[in-house]
């Protein structure tokens, strides 16, 4: 393997916005989370036919921005970004006028963001009803990096990641190399995702959905619970946050993003894609296995997905508390990795991680258990993965910012 | 045409096995793994749908598919029992 | 920041064939759409010229079993990887030292609408796990690692016309990084039936048979689909046989660093909206140092990605100077900067 980055010269994290089905920002999510409370719900907005109906993580109505319900669903990806971004200028001190004087770059994860999933477009062109292009002039501004670029008056470089599961920690991991790397002085990096009857229907023909809450790492996983929501930080160099004498939440320190090349729909068994991954970052960050204090695992709850991180997390993590917070969440999918980056962040700043809620039952295939309360962790350090279909892993390292 | 033959030339199809001919898939052979026709799980979820679409019968989750799935001959008695009518 | 890459291999596949040996034809004695397919409209059903792309190449380097579930779009973006990495003369990898960089404009939107037609047809329950899978976006990049067995790291960039620019800036920073020691990048996009029916309505009845980019007052915009690829490595060892990129930049219409003084390699398409910025943009560069190679690949997003390759190929074989500047806009004035030396 080729040696590993020189020196990640480590990207402040200045602020961050989020909102879904736990909340309709930072301090609500974090407040619900660490409460333990959970509310899976079967939608009311997203109906299919199936035998089974599946619960999934809807944002709740004080969570949805103003406009939400007059714009096209074309344009929610982005509208909850520009939301979350909000917050999470308004968390790093900027306002429209200080982001002029400095480059910002903005990198989205995101699945449904640019998918023309538009279904009663493409039903009345399959049936011969040749619709009009409403839909399509839609889609085509409904870029959700571009709609946060335009929302925030920036000019310069952007761009949405589609790396499925793992959309919003490469954006976040990507962001932080354009940072640097001197290509932008600020980043607005994170990820977005929806609930629509397109992706219900997939997960559900993939059978790997529950018709119960899910149970992320616990003997009788059925599988998950989808959900959708927001997640955006404000990344810096040193040098730019020094100079705003802004405030450092965490300090992202290591990135890491490795392929399986295995299965477009399974993850490799004996997790070396992740294991890799999980290695790049901690080489960057220049620390072991043993620094880090807590994992906020992927955890959807399917069966294969939490024995390949179970698995691994037995033999390199031993010790380590680990929790999945998508018992909280649920599967955002692009968002994921951006909303689970923040709660990491969150829990690293007040030294304890949240119960990894839906979780009873001991798995015996491997080692460890995720934490069945809120914990309390000792360190600097801390790890978010993700593992997305097609066989890409991506993990983020964190170090717990300057302590006032 | 019978069920058996129908079940082989969907599969054929429906997977898109270029290479495999109805008269080489034995009827008690196993048609998962390396030894059978070589499919996997994505191949299995995508399985169930085809026996919806072509004989009408369910399958209500992957470990029901484990043991329905076991070869040719497997599959057409739970096409049998369960076929609507 | 600036890391100069070296572009070791190319690999392509369009409307004018497959391999750069199809390419310097095209770029010798033109380009034009290979195909026709049919549209229904309200009053019928029209005929529309297209530059379409066919993967079945793909089955020299890899065995027919391997693809049967591979989609049309990973087959031409696994294609044009094949054929860039044979070009650039390695084997192919086995290690972390190789990351791939996939960029799209409108993705793996055919098998979107598949997966649609399914659902819309028979019904919720019939919706196939095969085609979702591969109707995310990321289906190239991942099918990509899958097939050639790459473990690196792995990127899918879905921004419009700027996602070449993008992707580019990606691999500049990984190199320069050392993340990884090869960036395999390169752009896709394909032609569906809803394609043609945006084209239909937003371009009128009046369908363009020849593709003139550099008429700017006329809509001549051709549908193209394909795949480019590139093996970049750093600027590091033998002289790579297509010369370097020198700078990546994203830009704007109204603040960029376009040169008056070498070839401007023209990412006009033959859109009127974008012809009208383009002439614009470059109305102060002599109109003989203006090229544009849509004409031959037709027109797509990604289409800078065969702009850099054609003219790649073009240079190493001696048909325009080494020294050039591809350029990309989009309707919105961000323009997409590539100089090549």
């Amino acid at each position: 393997m080729t040696s590993v980055t020189n020196s990640f010269s480590a990207v402040r994290i200045t602020g961050t916005g989020c909102l879904c089905a736990a909340g309709a920002n930072v301090p609500e999510i974090m407040s619900n989370i660490y409460s333990n409370i959970r509310a899976p719900v079967i939608s009311e907005r997203v109906r299919a036919d199936h035998p089974e109906l599946y619960p999934m993580f809807e944002l709740p109505a004080s969570a949805m921005p103003g406009d939400y319900y007059k714009e096209q669903e074309a344009k929610r990806c982005g509208l909850l970004a520009i939301a979350a971004a909000t917050e999470a200028l308004d968390n790093a001190g900027l306002d429209m006028d200080n982001l002029r004087k400095y480059r910002v770059g903005v990198c989205i994860g995101t699945t449904v963001g640019n998918a023309m999933n538009n279904e009663s477009f493409y039903s009345d062109f399959l049936l011969d009803r040749f619709p009009d292009m409403h839909p399509i002039k839609t889609y085509l501004q409904a870029n959700p990096a571009d709609m946060v670029a335009r929302h925030f008056n920036l000019k310069s470089l952007r761009q949405c990641i589609a790396n499925a599961c793992a959309s919003g920690t490469v954006a976040i991991g990507q962001a932080a190399e354009w940072i640097k790397n001197g290509i932008c002085d600020i980043a607005i990096a994170g990820g977005t995702d929806i609930l629509c009857r397109v992706i219900y229907n997939g997960f559900i023909s993939l059978k790997i959905t529950d018709s119960q809450p899910c149970r992320p790492f616990d003997k009788n996983r059925q599988g998950l619970n989808l959900g959708e929501g927001a997640g955006i930080i404000i990344l810096e160099s040193d040098q730019v946050a020094r100079q705003r004498d802004a405030q450092v939440n965490a300090i992202l320190c290591g990135y890491g993003n490795c392929s399986d090349a295995y299965h477009i729909s399974a993850p490799k068994r004996d997790g070396f894609g992740l294991e890799m991954a999980i290695n790049m970052a901690l080489g960057q960050a220049g620390i072991n296995y043993d620094d880090i204090a807590f994992i906020n695992a992927h955890g959807t709850a399917t069966p294969e997905n939490d024995s390949v991180e179970g698995i691994l997390f037995s033999r390199l993590f031993s010790h380590t508390p680990f929790n999945s917070t998508k018992g909280y969440t649920g599967h955002t999918l692009g968002a994921a990795g951006a909303i689970e980056a923040i709660i990491t962040i969150e829990e690293l700043k007040r030294q304890k991680i949240a119960a990894s809620i839906g979780f009873q039952v001991s798995d015996p295939e491997f080692d460890v258990d995720p934490v069945t309360e809120n914990t309390p962790i000792h360190g600097r350090y801390a790890l978010s993965d993700s593992v997305a279909f097609g066989g890409n892993n991506a993990v983020l390292v964190f170090q717990q910012g300057p302590q006032e | 045409m019978d069920i058996k033959q129908k079940l082989k030339l969907v599969i054929i199809k429906d997977l898109a096995l270029e290479d495999v001919s109805v008269d080489s898939i034995n009827d008690d052979s196993p048609i998962f793994g390396e030894g059978g026709l070589g499919l996997d799980s994505l191949d299995a979820v995508e399985l169930v749908v085809i026996l919806q679409k072509n004989f009408g019968v369910q399958i209500k989750d992957m470990a029901k598919g484990r043991e329905v799935f076991q070869s040719i001959n497997t599959l057409a008695e739970y096409i049998q029992k369960n076929m609507q009518q | 920041m600036t890391c100069r890459m070296a572009i070791r291999g190319i690999g392509l596949v369009g409307g004018f064939g497959c391999g750069t040996e199809a390419a310097l034809n095209a770029l010798r004695n033109g380009g034009r759409p290979d195909d026709f397919l049919m549209l229904k409209v309200p009053a019928g059903t029209v005929k529309y010229p297209v530059y379409l792309a066919n993967p079945d190449p793909l089955k020299k380097f890899l065995s027919p079993s391997k693809l049967r579930r591979v989609n049309k779009y990973s087959q031409l973006a696994a294609l044009a990887a094949c054929m860039a990495i044979q070009d650039a003369g390695q084997a192919v990898y086995q290690h972390s030292d190789t990351g791939v960089i996939v960029a799209s404009g409108y993705g793996a939107s055919t098998t979107t609408f598949a997966f649609l037609e399914d659902v819309i047809l028979e019904g919720d329950n019939f919706a196939s796990p095969t085609l979702f899978s591969n109707s995310v976006h990321s289906s190239a990049a991942s099918h990509v690692t899958i097939l050639l067995q790459i473990k690196g790291p792995c990127l899918t960039v879905i921004q419009f016309e700027m996602s070449m620019i993008a992707a580019l800036l990606n691999a500049q920073v990984w190199l320069k990084d050392k993340k990884v020691d090869t960036v395999l990048l390169g752009g896709i996009d394909e032609i569906n039936q809803v394609l043609l029916y945006c084209y239909y309505n937003f371009y009128g009845k009046d369908i363009p048979q020849e593709m003139t980019p550099l008429n700017y007052e006329l809509q001549t915009a051709i549908p193209g689909e394909g795949a480019a690829f590139m093996v970049l490595t750093r600027d590091e060892g033998q002289v790579p046989p297509y010369g370097y990129i020198d700078m990546v930049s994203w830009e704007t219409s109204s603040e960029h660093t376009i040169p008056e003084d070498i070839l401007i390699i023209s990412g006009s398409d033959g859109h009127r909206t974008c012809g009208l910025q383009y002439r614009k943009l470059l109305h102060r560069i002599d109109h003989n140092n203006i090229k544009t190679f849509s004409q031959i690949y037709g027109s797509m997003p990604c289409g800078q990605m065969f702009d850099l390759a054609l003219a790649s190929v073009a240079a190493r074989y001696g048909l325009i100077p080494n020294s050039y500047c591809s350029i990309k806009l989009d309707a919105k004035g961000n323009l997409g900067v590539i100089h090549h030396s």
